[in-house]
């Protein structure tokens, strides 16, 4: 009987383990899955999650750094050409969602996005390239910039998956020129 | 950073104002002590003595900030010549409007600090990296802002921390 119990107590013990290693997995995948982070905010008149496509009208006027309007063309470009469920549609009329530039040399951030909410919907949204940093950019180096601000201006906030495009810092392995899975994620999750 | 943060939280306000919170895409961010100080050009403990000028225009504006260094850590170009100094900071108030990045939270009047800082221009300072060049200094304990730069388990006392600097 002593033996039994021991013996059971030891298939026990393994099968705790085995079934502790396997939450720990999925548990892992849950997270990696869901490793992108929202502003808390979106754009309203959008269709439903899930179904194409929400279309943001962005203005692009105005002076700019050369390299800083050809970085904010191809940041459009390769969120419209990726899977997400959004388009990007450059205007020049007066939208809430504006898209600019400055040089910046007592400042750390290459790009930065402001907005405005109503605690549910944007109301407005300013997106910069810093021309202090994009002018010894490469283009694609730029391109990841910009496809970053303009997450922000969808609702997107900085995640915690590599490579993405959401990925908080520019000089770093971890951040991508074109959306990444997480980055599409995180966009169909809204719209 | 991480996890799906999907709530939904009204425009946030601070007494009378109201905050519009920025993200930022940083350059690049210091994750050890080396690197921070092989990037700046003064290092120095001290406290926000009030604004000296504020510029740009909303929502891109600046704050020129007053910074009373109380003790210098690193200063290798033997820049400083006078004190207090000049720390610029993206962000600042204008009327009843906060503008100010949601990781690089604005200095306030009286915050105790340890800055690694680059001069941009004379006598005007950044600070290097961003929000991971920008350590909390309270009770003689020193913690970074936030976990995007040199990455501690516990507070360092002020001295560890120095010595830690001074031997990177």
């Amino acid at each position: 009987m002593q033996r039994f119990l021991v013996r059971t107590a030891s298939v026990c013990g393994r099968l705790t383990i085995v079934l502790g290693i396997g939450i720990a997995v999925l548990l892992f995948q849950a997270q990696a899955a869901s490793a992108y982070s929202l502003l808390g905010v979106k754009w309203g008149g959008q269709p439903s999650p899930g179904v194409c496509c929400a279309s943001l009208d962005v203005n692009l006027s105005g002076t700019f750094f050369s390299v800083d309007i050809t970085g904010w063309q191809n940041g459009v470009a390769a969120w419209n050409n990726s899977p997400a469920l959004i388009y990007y549609i450059i205007i020049t009329a007066s939208p809430p969602i504006h898209l600019s530039d400055t040089y910046a040399s007592g400042t750390s951030w290459d790009g930065i996005t402001y907005w405005g909410d109503d605690g549910q919907y944007f109301i407005w949204a300013t997106a910069y390239l810093n021309n202090y940093y994009t002018q010894n950019y490469s283009t694609s180096k730029i391109q990841g910039v910009a496809a970053h601000e303009l997450g922000h201006v969808a609702g997107l906030d900085e995640t915690g998956a590599c490579p993405a495009v959401m990925w908080h810092v520019t000089n770093s392995s971890c951040r991508a020129t074109v959306p990444q899975t997480d980055d599409i994620n995180g966009i169909d999750a809204l719209y | 950073m991480s996890g799906c943060n999907q709530t939904q939280a009204p425009q946030a306000t601070k007494g009378a104002l109201t905050i519009h919170k920025a993200a930022a895409s940083w350059a690049v961010l210091y994750h050890d002590f080396k690197s921070l100080k092989q990037n700046s050009d003064l290092i120095a403990a001290g406290t926000i003595a009030g604004v000296s000028k504020m510029t740009g225009n909303p929502p891109l504006v600046f704050t020129e900030f007053i910074f009373q260094i109380s003790r210098i850590i690193w200063n290798p170009r033997q820049l400083v010549t006078n004190n207090p100094i000049i720390v610029n900071q993206t962000g600042g108030i204008v009327g009843n409007d906060l503008y100010e990045i949601s990781d690089d939270p604005l200095f306030q009047q009286g915050e105790a600090m340890i800055l690694f800082l680059q001069q941009y221009a004379p006598d005007l300072y950044k600070v290097t990296g961003g929000p991971s060049g920008r350590f909390e200094l309270h009770n003689g304990m020193v913690t970074p802002i936030n976990d995007e730069g040199v990455k501690f388990t516990t507070p360092m006392s002020e001295a560890d921390f120095t010595t830690a600097v001074t031997q990177a």
